[in-house]
Formats: C-alpha cells, structure tokens, sequence
C-alpha cells in the first residue's frame, strides 16, 4: 500500500476520534495521581503505596463508586528525589489530567510538588510525609490546597525527647539519611531534648548507602544509652543487621522503621527487645476496624500493610468521601469539601485545622520479646 | 586517639576494601582485554545475586553448593553479553559499548523488577551473624569468607591467564590486537572468553558480597560506581592494581566515615579518584603491572 496524503489524513481523523472517545471515558472516572517511587533505595515503601491505593480503589467501585463514577488511581515513579517527583506530578497533572493529586514518601519531595498543586489549582493530599514545614506552608496564609492526614515531625519528636527523658538517658547518638527528613528529624528532637540528654553525634548517610562499619565501629567505642535513627526501611534492615553482626545491645530509638515487615525477623532474635519506636501506624495494632483491613491487605498481597499502605489507603477514601460531599470533581469545591472533612479513619476520626494538618494518633511502640508492641495510643 | 577504635577501623577497610575488589576485577578484566567498558557490570552482579538468593531461599541449596550452579550459569550470561553486545561493537567507536552494556543493563534491572517486586530479599549464610573477638578486635564471618573466596577467584585468574593457551592469547590480545590479527588469533573468540571470565567474576562477587545486605534489583547501581572508581584508582585494565586501590579504597573511607563523619565517606572517595586522575593520569599503578 502506498501511503499517501490522504490516507494519512484518515488516520490522523481516525485517532482523533479515538481520543476523543477515550477521553469521554476517562472523564468520568475520579483520577487520583500518585508519584511515589517505583525504583530506587525507597522502592520497597513505593510498592506498599501502590497496594494500599489499589486496595482502596477496588472497594470503592466494588461498592458502586462515588456518585456513580469509577474511582481511578494512577502511579508515576518519583525515586523519591524532588526533581523526578515534580516530573511525575507534571505528567500526572497536565497529561493524566487527575483530579486529586498525592504528596511523594520523601518530604524533600513533597515540598518540591506542593507549589505545582498551588498552581494547577489541585487539591493535593499529604499522605506519608512527615517534615513540619509541610503544614506551615498549608493552610491559612499559604497553600490553600495542600491536606496532610498524618502527624508532623515536630509533634513525633515531642513524643520522642519525652520518652528518652523519661528512660534516664544520659546521652544519645543520632544515625539519619541525609534528606529533609533525616536532617529535620534529627533537629527537632535535637531541640525539644534542650541538652538534657547530650547529643554525641549525629551520622548523615545518603540514602541508598548499605554499609554501617564505620559508624557502628565508632558508636560501638562511643557507648551511647541510645541510637536515635531517622532512616527508612530498606536502609534501616542493613542497618540492623550489621549492627547484630557488631554484638551491640544499645536501643534503637525515635523511628527506626521497626512496625517494617522487612524487620520482624530480625526482632525475633530479641537482639532489639527494648528499642521503640514512634509511628503513625502498625500493622500489628488490634483495633477491630485495623484488623479487618490488615486481614483484607494479606488476602490480597499476602504480606501486611505498612504504614505508607495504610495511609494511602486511608488518603484515597478520604478523598472519595470529600468527593461525595462536593457532588463533582470541581477544583474549588473539592477544596472546600476537603476542608470540611470529617471522617472517621482506622484509627479514629479525620479532620483538619487551619492549616490544614489532621491530627490522627500516633502510636508508641516497643520490642518485647522479639516482637513489637503497641504500648500507647497518643493523641497529636 | 582510641588505639582499639582506630584498629578495628583499619581492619573493616581491609574487609571492606576485599569487598571493593572483588567487585572490581570483573569490570577490569573486560576493560584490560578488550578496552570496553561494560556498564551491564552492576547488573550481572545483581543477577548472580538473585540467582544465589533463589536457590538457597527457594530451591534448599546450600549456600556454598549454590556457587556450583551459579558460576556456569553466569558464564553463560557472560556468554550472551558478548554475543548481544560487545560482538557487534568491536569495530565501532567505544561509546557504541557503552551504549550497548547500558542497554543490556537496564534490560535485566527492570526483568528483575518485573519477577521480583520491590521488597528486598535476604540470601541466608551460616556465617552471616558470626563474629569472632579478636582480643576485642571484630571480624566477621561472611567477610572473611568473601576474603578467602575472592582470594581464590583471584589466584585462579593468575593462573588461567598465565597458564593456558587461551590465557596467553588473552594477555596478547590486551597488548595489541593488531598484531593478534596478524599472527592469527581471532578477536571474536576471545571477546566471548573475556566476557564469560568477567561475568563469573560478577557470580563470586554476587554470591560471596551480596549476603551482607538486601537485594534489590537497583543493588548495582552503587556497585558499578564504586568499581569504576576502583579501576580508574587502580590503572584501567590492572588487575592488581585493581585490588590495591580497592584496598586503599576501603582503608580510606573506613577512617574517614569512621574518625570523621559520614557525610565525609564518600566524598573523600571520589576526592581520591580525581586527585589520583590529575596527578597520575594512568592510575597509581598504570599499566605497568599488567595482565
């Protein structure tokens, strides 16, 4: 066949329509987009996030929907680094065209996208990150269309200087990523202790580096009465191996990822009883509403939720119930829906303050014998 | 200064720097034969690792035993990486290698994320938490073994290069290809043999190193840095040499992560390869000590 003019004119027609039909469908679903690393050192928290929001979309249109429309979630891989989110945030926003759009894992990242939802005029939800400057730059006098669901590190770290006061600790050491989140971490509970535990160091290592020997070789000589770790899960299981291998018997402490499925068998060597930790969220918590949903998340991915996949799961019908309220996908009506929020999560009711920021519990947790407990339920 | 703190740093160099090594060779040897640079060497690093952590995990191999299936498997790899890639580059300009390897590379990192997921996985070791006191010195059992198997990998080498027909046309071929061409011995062959050598390399680095962290199918990416800074520290090509700077390599990081702070590792590290570039452009060791 020869290609001529014409003919090309006829495809070209001819994948017009086929735009224009598609489009049509995909209007009426409810887009939500997710940057969240699919590759990379975070990636094991990325496919936890993925889980939770496919989880959550099934319900919703195994129950009809919201208003009679599909809800539609869709993933671009960040790596968790601000320059790929804000390019996966773009994408979703100016290609996919979604309608609610989610915060990155990393708050480095999140900060870098909240700016683009101010000017695409998009709601966007905060569901995982957890630097403060989140909710000063939300709300009133800012970014009006910025929601967190989830507690800042200034109130963890409130929790955190309050237990190593209480515990007697004379000294600790501090082994962070070197992120927003591993820096502030660090920093906020460095403030809240006002040098009535002394701080002996403070180790900032990127976060894709698996080796500790340095580290833990100094820490090991310097006997700390606590390592306080700001990393996340994939770096924090090297960290704890290698830190058996050294025979070290100090409590981790201020949020090692211990509520991590990647780390329950490492507790079980009771190498870690008396480590704690404070998280939004364990899988293990026995609320009846919490374990309905860890059991729901096994029989579909066959491992338990992590925090990340509870609190997508929890953003995303969240957003399905501001959407119901608003009675369309409508910017500004979405806004003020979301505004109003009052929904009652797995672990008790969601609303926001004026600066947008939820104030769900928080959890302290504790290792006993070789299994993490949830000691105490706290209000943030 | 803590006379025990800065022993036991000087020893996890040593250990660390065994590590480095073992990493490195693989991709010197390709670079010293053929002057290719294989950027798929962080991959099949990661492929040796999966495949070890499949059958120890999966299949109930041992983990020692596993070593037997995984090392042909990997020539095979090998095998295939020079018949996909380094073949139908020979001729052309070097960065045609690169680009080919790069391609090889991200093909069998994103395989890996499609049959494996994203959670890490663990390859089990009798000697993963085994640490010996040495008069309050640590060693470490998977370490040492990653000495004792890297110290053999690297005499069987030597000895294969040194000892055989194939060995001696191999180091005539990193002289000079001309001449090779000219007396009668075929490139093509050899650039299999290379290949195959470099990828069991990768299975002894994959099987012997990967236990001491998770795998994940990004896992070569740091890999495949750290050894080009080895290689370029040790003189492109400079098997020998590769290992040495591995070891200064690690010596160095340990004392600077260790006395200093982390931020300083890796910064100190890659200040060493580019001083190491300005004022010996060939490598602290060069070519001198060749093949």
């Amino acid at each position: 066949m020869r290609w001529t003019i014409a003919s090309i004119g006829r495809l070209g027609l001819a994948a017009a329509a086929l735009t224009v039909i598609s489009g049509a469908a995909i209007a009426q679903d409810i887009k939500i987009g997710i940057p969240t690393p699919v590759t990379g050192p975070v990636a094991f928290l990325g496919q936890h996030v993925k889980w939770g929001a496919e989880l959550a979309v099934e319900e919703i249109n195994g129950q009809g929907g919201v208003n009679g429309r599909k809800i539609a979630a869709m993933v671009q891989d960040s790596v968790c680094r601000p320059a790929d989110s804000v390019a996966a945030a773009e994408k979703l926003l100016s290609e996919d065209k979604v309608d609610v759009l989610f915060g990155d894992i990393c708050s480095g990242a999140t900060l870098a996208l909240m700016p683009i939802a101010e000017r695409a005029g998009k709601p966007m939800i905060v569901a995982v990150s957890t630097h403060p400057d989140i909710t000063q730059k939300a709300g009133v006098g800012g970014n009006k269309w910025v929601f967190r669901t989830v507690p800042d590190d200034i109130l963890m770290s409130g929790v955190i200087a309050d237990r190593l006061l209480k515990q007697g600790a004379k000294t600790i050491a501090f082994v962070a990523e070197d992120t927003d989140y591993g820096r502030g971490g660090v920093k906020f509970v460095t403030d809240k202790l006002g040098g009535k535990v002394q701080v002996i160091s403070a180790d900032y290592l990127k976060n894709s580096e698996t080796d500790f020997l340095p580290v833990l070789t100094r820490l090991r000589s310097a006997k700390p009465d606590a390592i306080g770790i700001f990393m996340l899960d994939q770096q924090v299981s090297n960290f704890m191996k290698q830190y058996v291998q050294f025979g070290m018997t100090v409590p981790l402490v201020a949020r090692p990822p211990l509520v991590s499925g990647l780390v329950a068998d490492l507790l079980a060597t009771g190498k870690f009883n008396g480590s704690w930790t404070v998280y939004p969220y364990y899988d293990g918590y026995d609320g009846a509403k919490n374990v309905a949903f860890v059991d729901a998340f096994k029989a579909h991915f066959k491992q338990g939720p992590h925090y990340v996949a509870y609190s997508t799961y929890e953003a995303i019908k969240m957003a399905a119930d501001a959407v119901k309220r608003a009675g369309s996908t409508d910017p500004a009506a979405l806004q003020k829906a979301l505004a109003a929020t009052n929904y009652q999560g797995i672990l008790g009711p969601i609303k926001f303050d004026d600066h947008n920021q939820a104030h769900n519990n928080l959890m302290f947790m504790q290792v006993q014998d070789g299994k993490l407990m949830v000691k105490e339920l706290l209000g943030s | 200064m803590d006379g025990q703190l800065l022993a036991q740093l000087i020893v996890n160099g040593v250990m660390v720097g065994c590590d480095y090594a073992l990493w490195a060779i693989g991709l010197t040897v390709i670079f010293g034969i053929l002057e290719q640079v294989n950027f798929s060497h962080g991959e099949l690093y990661m492929l040796a690792a999966f495949l070890v952590q499949v059958l120890v995990a999966k299949a109930g191999l041992g983990y020692e035993a596993s070593f037997i299936v995984v090392l042909p498997v990997m020539a095979g790899a090998g095998l295939l990486l020079a018949k996909c890639a380094l073949l139908p580059t020979l001729n052309r300009p070097f960065e045609a290698a690169i680009l080919a390897t790069l391609a090889v590379g991200i093909i069998l990192q994103n395989a890996a994320r499609m049959i494996f997921g994203a959670s890490p996985l663990r390859i089990p070791t009798r000697y993963e938490f085994v640490t010996f006191d040495v008069f309050g010195l640590l060693v470490f059992g998977q370490r040492l073994f990653i000495v004792a198997i890297g110290l053999a990998a690297l005499s069987l080498l030597l000895a294969f290069l040194r000892l055989t027909r194939i060995g001696a046309a191999l180091r005539a071929a990193a002289q000079n290809k001309d001449a090779c061409l000219m007396v009668g011995i075929d490139i093509r062959p050899l650039t299999c043999w290379t290949a195959g050598l470099a990828a069991m390399l990768c299975g002894v680095a994959g099987g012997a190193v990967a236990p001491l962290y998770d795998l994940y199918p990004s896992m070569g990416t740091d890999v495949v840095f750290k050894s080009f800074a080895v290689v370029i520290m040790g003189g492109m090509g400079n098997v020998l040499g590769a290992v040495l700077a591995a070891l200064i390599l690690g010596l160095f990081e340990s004392l600077a992560g260790g006395l200093g702070s982390s931020v300083l590792r890796d910064g100190t590290s890659f200040a060493a390869m580019l001083l190491v570039l300005l004022v010996r452009p060939n490598g602290l060791f060069g070519r001198t000590v060749r093949l």
